[in-house]
């Protein structure tokens, strides 16, 4: 098992009419090493009609998203997104694949550890047994060896946590950030 | 003898039956070629119809008797005698009157002015329309220019690790079926010895992988065999050690201890 593996899970998300994010880093066993949150931004009602459609994505690549980054000490091994997020453009470290997770329903793949090739960037990961295999989508800047790469890293934490739920606890923890209550 | 009788008779029989079930008698008739004989159709004649009823015009005289009687209105004249004094008196005040001759008088002679060669023209200086202009001299004073930058500012970045340590973390268990069997007897006694408890009252629910440290909280999720584990600041960073986690048969309660590896 590579204990070194670090994974970064990032979520940007529109709370009321504040937008926020927050970037979480796990060993491999989703323990928590590290999580930093952006305070929540509301854009004036001037900056919504001049930037219109672009607010959003605009406030989550540019903003959210870069400041973070910034934040964060040290390059994990793997970016974990939400596939909306990882859809708008990712802004980190080309060096370190960045991918989102999504569970599916799909039949299970003949045999744990299966990596199923779907498309030029996107496997099926066949994590636990028994189980439907995890979708994989990379982000355009992840090459195909980064890929394979990347799949053995998941498949190595797959086997000791469940690697888009960190994904769900992000979300929670934003909620109660700006929702002490 | 009898038996000529017998065979008449059947002979008899024979004919009978012959004759009742003979084809039935045909008889050929002469047809004759199919001729076919052209009818001539009667010509379709129209004939006029007269009404039932005819229009005749009758003149009627209206019974008016109009009759015309002359007779004589009774006109009278009466005559008067009446005098007109008016003559005499004109006659008597009449007067003659004279008319004077036409004699030579004084001449004069006229000079017909001549007719001005040029009319004279008056020149009418018309009065032009003037407009008068006031000054306004009170201006638009200048719009107050507000700083509306539309930039984004950069938010704060808070570490929030506290705060995602209080949350529950799904561990998923392992089946301790696939463990190698020796594994699995080293681990079996390790549980024996620290919770005291006999092997067969235990009952094995999964082999986890904890944090040896910071283990602030835990629940066992039958459902999906996944242990909820709350952790605290000391579990980061730390090694994780396989935790077995069993229950009671007797009384359902849950016992656990770190298993040594190596």
């Amino acid at each position: 098992m590579a204990e070194s593996s670090r994974l970064a899970y990032f979520v940007a998300m529109k709370e009321g009419g504040s937008y926020l994010g927050g970037l979480l880093l796990t060993d491999t066993s989703g323990i928590p090493l590290d999580f930093r949150y952006t305070e929540p931004i509301t854009p004036t009602k001037l900056q919504a009609v001049l930037y219109g459609k672009a607010l959003e994505p605009h406030l989550k690549e540019e903003v959210i998203q870069k400041t973070l980054l910034k934040e964060l000490k040290g390059a994990p091994d793997l970016f974990i997104l939400q596939a909306a997020e990882l859809a708008g453009g990712w802004n980190g470290d080309t060096r370190c694949p960045a991918m989102a997770l999504q569970k599916t329903q799909e039949a299970p793949l003949s045999r744990v550890g299966e990596v199923f090739r779907v498309s030029q960037r996107e496997v099926l990961l066949q994590v636990s047994e028994g189980a439907a295999p995890l979708r994989v989508i990379f982000a355009q800047s992840v090459d195909l060896p980064g890929q394979d790469a990347a799949a053995l890293k998941l498949l190595e934490a797959g086997y000791h946590m469940d690697l888009a739920e960190p994904l769900e606890r992000v979300t929670a923890a934003l909620q109660a950030l700006v929702r002490p209550d | 003898m009898v038996f000529g009788r017998i065979t008449e008779a059947v002979s008899d029989l024979k004919e009978t039956l012959r004759r009742l079930f003979q084809d039935p008698p045909s008889h050929a008739v002469q047809l004759g070629p199919l001729a076919i004989r052209p009818r001539g159709i009667a010509p379709l004649a129209a004939a006029p119809r007269l009404p039932a009823f005819q229009l005749s015009v009758n003149s009627v005289t209206a019974p008016l008797e109009v009759r015309a009687i002359l007779t004589e209105a009774p006109v009278r004249f009466q005559g008067q005698l009446r005098a007109e004094a008016g003559w005499a008196r004109w006659a008597s005040g009449a007067k003659v009157c004279e008319m004077p001759v036409f004699g030579a008088g004084g001449q004069h002679r006229m000079e017909v002015p001549p007719l001005p060669r040029r009319p004279p023209s008056h020149r009418v200086e018309a009065e032009t329309f003037r407009a008068l202009s006031r000054s306004f001299r009170e201006g638009f004073a200048p719009p107050r220019v507000r700083g509306g930058a539309p930039a984004l500012p950069l938010s704060a970045v808070r570490d929030g690790l506290d705060v995602v340590l209080g949350l529950p973390i799904a561990i998923q268990g392992q089946d301790v079926q696939t463990l190698p069997k020796a594994q699995w007897m080293r681990y079996s006694l390790q549980l024996v010895k620290s919770t005291g408890e006999n092997i067969r009252n235990l009952e094995v629910l999964g082999l986890y992988r904890l944090p040896s440290r910071g283990v602030a909280d835990m629940r066992h999720d039958a459902k999906t065999g996944r242990l909820l584990v709350a952790l605290n600041r000391e579990a980061t960073g730390v090694s994780r050690q396989p935790f077995l986690l069993a229950r009671r048969r007797d009384d359902r309660t849950l016992v656990s201890c770190f298993l040594e590896e190596g």
